[in-house]
């Protein structure tokens, strides 16, 4: 388990980075993006909309990243089924959720592509919200474990 | 619920529990949760070797209570 934890946290600090570099690429990045046609916003509401919803889903994917981060730290640890766990996977989830509903708002007024991601990251936070039934499951089942003399 | 009397019938027999704890082999920490109603299950090992002990019955020791409504 440890060896899956280390390459996940490597993949973490992997993304965070990339995100940080497309931060720091914004405006160029939505330069791109516009040549492409829009639905509901045109001209420069449309630039800024996508700029600054941009930087938004940014930040949601730096607090995901971090909050997984602490997760992955307690599960080196040796404390897999606590309930810090459990509130850490709720968080991931509406984290992926506010990533998800962002990306929605993107695709229908500025950019189609974005419904695909929207798509992905609801499914993302469904999934995690299954992960975050079965630990909470297994802390009550650990709980009744440990008061069992 | 299920009321644990285990302290009660310490009393009776005359045994501490450190003293219960080392017989049964259970860690202080558990037995106090025992006789702390905190526990929230109970192996029939441990139940045997506390009727054992304590040369007592199974009811002796555990006692059902109603919850009370509202």
């Amino acid at each position: 388990m440890k060896n899956n934890i280390r390459i996940t946290k490597a993949a973490i600090w992997v993304l965070a980075a990339v995100c940080g570099v497309l931060c720091l690429l914004g405006p160029k990045l939505v330069n791109y993006v516009v040549q492409r046609p829009g639905i509901v916003f045109q001209g420069a509401l449309r630039w800024w909309t996508i700029l600054l919803a941009g930087y938004a889903l940014a930040l949601a994917a730096f607090l995901c990243l971090h909050s997984l981060y602490v997760l992955l730290n307690r599960l080196e640890r040796g404390k897999v089924f606590v309930r810090e766990n459990v509130r850490s996977l709720r968080t991931v989830e509406k984290e992926i959720a506010l990533a998800g509903a962002g990306s929605l708002f993107l695709g229908i007024t500025c950019l189609l592509l974005m419904l695909a991601v929207a798509a992905v990251a609801l499914f993302a936070a469904l999934v995690v919200r299954v992960v975050r039934s079965a630990f909470e499951e297994a802390v009550r089942m650990q709980d009744e474990l440990d008061y069992t003399v | 619920m299920i009321r644990v009397n285990l302290d009660v019938v310490m009393a009776k027999k005359h045994i501490g529990a450190k003293e219960l704890a080392e017989r049964i082999d259970l860690t202080p920490a558990n037995l106090s949760i025992l006789k702390n109603n905190r526990a929230k299950a109970i192996r029939f090992t441990t139940l045997e070797a506390l009727c054992r002990e304590l040369d007592c019955q199974p009811g002796d020791i555990l006692e059902y209570v109603p919850e009370e409504e509202g």
